[in-house]
């Protein structure tokens, strides 16, 4: 991404840190709070940013944020004497920290890990899941769909006024149709505009009321004409923000009579990223408007008040069995399905995103347990600084609110860190992003982020804290004396609650690590999985000709381009399909087919095909196999029998046991009879957009016979596809230099670009359990080198009586693999309990994946005995005079 | 004037600053003023809050500006001082140079090269 031009960039470098002024927000009195503000921006912008750069400012900003935190909090300790108090433990807390720097900074390390991951996690559920959308009342907003045998699909217009019309749960119903394209020419340099066709009411069901101007006339759904909806953007963009725009009437495509009717608000935008919305009437989409069968549009509605959407699933449900009835040749075994709106944006990136969290939980769980960990074997020192202070009459309370100030510090100073690690971090999470957001939805650290992280912190300081403050709080001054603060019942007591937390700490991190292992095999097994084609060496990317151009104008400039392309040096082959493989957005583009001589309640039984018109050289370019009949010929042509290849797997499922080759078919919504198809060839199955879900059934039409100006162009290279990109976008241009190439890319881009979410889940799983096993590894460290030291005298006695080194080191690593066994069987048995979370994301392979299930252990068992060898080797080297002399 | 409490020395520092600045003295400007006079760079958040404490003990009064757009449309807060703020500063400054009286041919000698 070009940096300069990164809006949010710029807002940096212009601002205060979002994350300064909300910190602000909290600290500051209400009345000095937008004077304290005004002044920090105002220095920020006149001369801080222009001295020392953006960089420097954001450091300014945040020393200002520290002097005015620490000048208010001191304020409010000095006048409320209660206070003060406290104010001295903290100021011991900061000392005794300050004493152990590389304690300090230990703990500190591990919580800004741990509370940073979770805060950093949170902001992208923050945003993705709990932000609100710029519509009104969105939680009534529900998106509807027709579904046949289990598969959702586009619903005709016909049924959206028909829901409209017959039922009256809903305030309004509207239809769009996404993913359209239009060049703008006048006003500045050409340029392909993304579209969405919509129907009048679109944005008063969505309760957004137009920047400027009026939705256009009902009748406009219904008959041939060019109303206009510009975005924000595009109005400020390309007609210089003119209040005068209404009723102007403009180019597109090269057709001038689209009438501008209304602008957007800012920020409204809908479903995602659109800079034209255009009256849903097109004739060459919708050459029969009345048909219920011409299913292409999405519907979205508004609920009434007080109407729940199971109550608006079960009025639907009787809708479209008295639409079976009344309607059977259109409508037998078709329902219509009702999801709540953002789901349609959220879909299938909640369950990751949930996963991703409770991942993060966890991590924070063994967090607390190493701090826990950690402080208590501080504790182990201070433990006759301790005695002789309760003997001196300090009170239990007095001891635990000293612990308890110190570990809130700890955790106060993690957070910030923390916070600053995830302002980084959500950075680099964006970039995993693969898919168009709605401009809406944007990745900041608001209040609510803010907050979490508070009381993740408090939560941190809680569960690390009360642990060690209860132990070091008990002591009794007889024992501890006499065993010198080391030994004792005390300190076996205090050993074996240490060891409990390593094992928990294992344990979490078993379970982390399986979930990690069997989301990577997942993502590894998709990647290898056959696609049914040869992505190797393919580059593709989209031409999209403009409506205006007829037949023969289309036909040859694919000709004219192909050959051009094709002739380029290193080029193998060249192919056109309008509908690539891996190239589709998350939209169902299923049809509906009917078969020679079926009754309509036969035709319920017909699955949803994926229709894609392609060029002769097709199944040649990208090696999909012919297993029965011929392919297409350059004879199939306007003037001869319409024809079609299918996938083996439509053939098996329409025509089990027999053959294909000769049978006829037509897709819905397509009247005539000359639009009979007959079956040709039968091809191998390819998988095109979800490569989980094995649910593709293929049609194949030629593009000699139905000719379509929006195709994508698959170019098969000898070398480095990337290599030809521009010589081939130049083929284009010298064909026709008006025409935009878009959406390049190899087959492996899209690939990816399809696993994005898979990807990115299990990299970071990874990630998290990384750290997770390092953390364990280090509640290991601590606690075998703590029973080292507090053993010296007993390993030199042994060693004096004449045990020899090697029998040392082998007890000391065989403490730590008992607590790393505990911790394992605990973790394996919680994992196994667990995988039913994770067992809708795993894919490929079995969720008891027998490599996850003995890898894992093995990994931990190496990783314990790695963090023992350190004590291990250090209790190998005791003397033994020397370690019973100290006594 | 008995009960009259004595100003602090930042206090002091402050509203002298605020009286050089006219009827236009905001936070910023007081702060620079202190640092080009005295060459002292004293904390934003202590500034912040002297100014507030001597606005609460009626030593200053201030108003607010219209909000200007480099300032994110946040108003500025300007401070005059008070009468009672100018006999707080009479009276500290009385006492400190009577508690001077006398003590100024020590200071010119400390001024003198060592021998």
């Amino acid at each position: 991404m070009n940096q300069p031009s990164d809006p949010r960039h710029r807002e940096a470098v212009e601002d205060l840190p979002r994350l300064v002024v909300a910190v602000l927000n909290r600290v500051l009195p209400d009345r000095l709070r937008d004077n304290v503000l005004g002044d920090l921006r105002e220095e920020f912008r006149s001369e801080i940013v222009p001295r020392s750069g953006p960089f420097g400012a954001r450091l300014w900003a945040w020393r200002q944020v520290i002097a005015l935190s620490a000048a208010y909090c001191r304020e409010r300790a000095d006048w409320k004497g209660g206070l003060t108090a406290w104010g001295g433990d903290l100021r011991i807390a900061v000392r005794s920290l300050g004493r152990s720097p590389m304690f300090s900074f230990l703990v500190i390390l591990t919580l800004a890990l741990g509370i940073g991951s979770n805060a950093a996690i949170f902001s992208l559920v923050n945003t993705v899941l709990l932000n609100p959308t710029p519509f009104r009342r969105p939680e009534r907003l529900v998106q509807i769909q027709a579904v046949r045998g289990g598969e959702r699909g586009k619903i005709s217009l016909r049924e959206i006024r028909d829901i409209r019309e017959q039922s009256n749960i809903f305030e309004g119903v509207a239809a769009y149709y996404p993913g359209s394209r239009y060049t703008h020419s006048s006003g500045g340099r050409p340029e392909k505009l993304p579209a969405i066709l919509m129907t009048h009411n679109l944005f008063e069901v969505l309760g957004v009321p137009l920047a400027l101007g009026a939705a256009w006339p009902e009748d406009f759904d219904r008959s041939r004409n060019f109303g206009l909806i510009l975005s924000h953007n595009v109005w400020k963009r390309r007609f210089g923000g003119d209040p005068g725009v209404v009723g102007r009437k403009i180019a597109l495509d090269n057709a001038s009579s689209y009438v501008i009717y209304g602008v957007l608000r800012e920020g409204v935008d809908f479903p995602v990223h659109s800079d034209l919305y255009r009256s849903i009437f097109i004739s060459r989409f919708f050459p029969n408007i009345e048909d219920r069968a011409s299913r292409g549009v999405l519907g979205v509605a508004r609920l009434r008040p007080g109407i729940t959407v199971d109550a608006a699933r079960r009025h639907l449900a009787d809708l479209a069995r008295q639409f079976e009835q009344r309607y059977p040749t259109t409508n037998m075994g078709v329902g219509f399905e009702l999801s709540p709106l953002r789901e349609s944006f959220v879909g299938e990136t909640r369950p990751y995103l949930l996963l991703l969290w409770g991942a993060v939980g966890l991590l924070l769980l063994i967090t607390c347990a190493n701090v826990a960990n950690l402080l208590m074997g501080r504790a182990v020192g201070r433990q006759q600084q301790t005695v002789v202070r309760l003997a001196l009459g300090a009170s239990r309370w007095r001891l635990l609110r000293q612990v308890a100030t110190e570990s809130i510090l700890l955790s106060s100073i993690g957070a910030v860190l923390g916070l600053l690690l995830a302002d980084r971090g959500v950075g680099l999470l964006t970039q995993l992003i693969r898919f168009e957001l709605p401009s809406w939805m944007r990745f900041e650290m608001d209040a609510r982020v803010l907050l979490f992280t508070m009381a993740v912190a408090v939560l941190t300081a809680l569960f690390s804290g009360v642990l060690p403050a209860l132990r070091s709080s008990h002591g009794d001054l007889a024992e501890s004396l006499k065993s010198g603060g080391r030994g004792g019942s005390a300190g076996a007591q205090r050993g074996r609650l240490r060891s409990a937390l390593v094992v928990a700490e294992i344990s979490l991190s078993v379970v982390l690590l399986v979930g990690a292992g069997l989301l990577v095999r997942t993502f590894l097994a998709l990647t290898e999985s056959r696609l049914g084609f040869d992505t190797h060496n393919t580059l593709t990317f989209q031409v999209a000709l403009p409506w205006t151009y007829d037949e023969t104008r289309v036909n040859a400039f694919q000709r004219e381009t192909m050959s051009r392309i094709a002739a380029l040096p290193g080029v193998t082959g060249v192919a056109l399909n309008t509908n690539l493989p891996l190239a589709q957005s998350d939209l169902p583009h299923q049809k509906e087919i009917v078969l020679e001589g079926q009754s309509p309640d036969q035709r319920t039984t017909n699955p949803f095909v994926n229709v894609q018109t392609v060029s002769e050289s097709y199944f040649d370019t990208l090696r999909i196999q012919l297993s029965e009949g011929r392919e297409f010929q350059p004879t199939d042509d306007v003037g001869t029998p319409r024809v079609a290849l299918i996938s083996r797997r439509l053939a098996g499922r329409l025509w089990p046991g027999r053959s294909a080759v000769g049978r006829r078919f037509r897709v819905a919504g397509e009247q005539a009879e000359v639009r009979w198809l007959t079956v040709v060839g039968v091809v191998g199955d390819v998988r095109s957009s979800d490569l989980v879900r094995d649910e593709n059934y293929d049609v194949y039409l030629s593009l000699r016979q139905v000719r379509d100006g929006w195709t994508y162009y698959a170019v098969k290279t000898a070398t480095d596809p990337h290599r030809i990109a521009e010589a081939a976008a130049q083929g284009i241009w010298a064909v026709d230099p008006e025409q935009a190439v878009y959406d390049v890319m190899t087959f492996e881009e899209r690939l990816m670009r399809v696993l994005w979410r898979r990807r990115a889940v299990a990299m970071l799983f990874a990630v998290f359990a990384a750290l997770a096993a390092f953390l364990a590894a280090a509640g290991i460290y601590g606690v075998v080198s703590n029973a080292v030291q507090q053993r010296t005298r007993e390993i030199g006695i042994r060693l004096a009586l004449g045990a020899t080194p090697r029998q040392v080191l082998r007890q000391v690593i065989w403490q730590g693999l008992q607590l790393a066994a505990g911790g394992i069987m605990v973790g394996l048995i919680c994992s196994l309990a667990l995988v039913r979370t994770v067992v809708s994301l795993v894919y490929g392979v079995s969720p008891f994946d027998p490599i996850t299930f003995a890898g894992v252990p093995l990994l931990l068992v190496a990783v314990t005995v790695a963090a023992t060898l350190h004590p291990a080797r250090s209790a190998m080297r005791v003397d033994p005079v020397v370690s019973l002399r100290q006594e | 004037m008995q009960d009259q409490e004595f100003l602090g020395e930042l206090e002091h520092t402050i509203l002298l600053a605020v009286m050089r600045r006219g009827d236009s003295g905001y936070a910023v400007s007081i702060r620079r003023e202190i640092l080009e006079r005295v060459g002292r760079d004293v904390s934003r958040g202590a500034v912040y809050i002297t100014l507030d404490r001597l606005e609460q003990k009626r030593y200053l009064t201030s108003y607010l500006t219209h909000p200007t757009p480099i300032r994110g449309g946040r108003a500025k807060r300007c401070y005059q001082i008070t009468s009672n703020g100018l006999q707080a500063l009479s009276h500290s400054r009385g006492a400190m140079l009577r508690l001077w009286e006398g003590l100024e041919g020590r200071l010119a000698r400390a001024h003198e090269p060592a021998v």
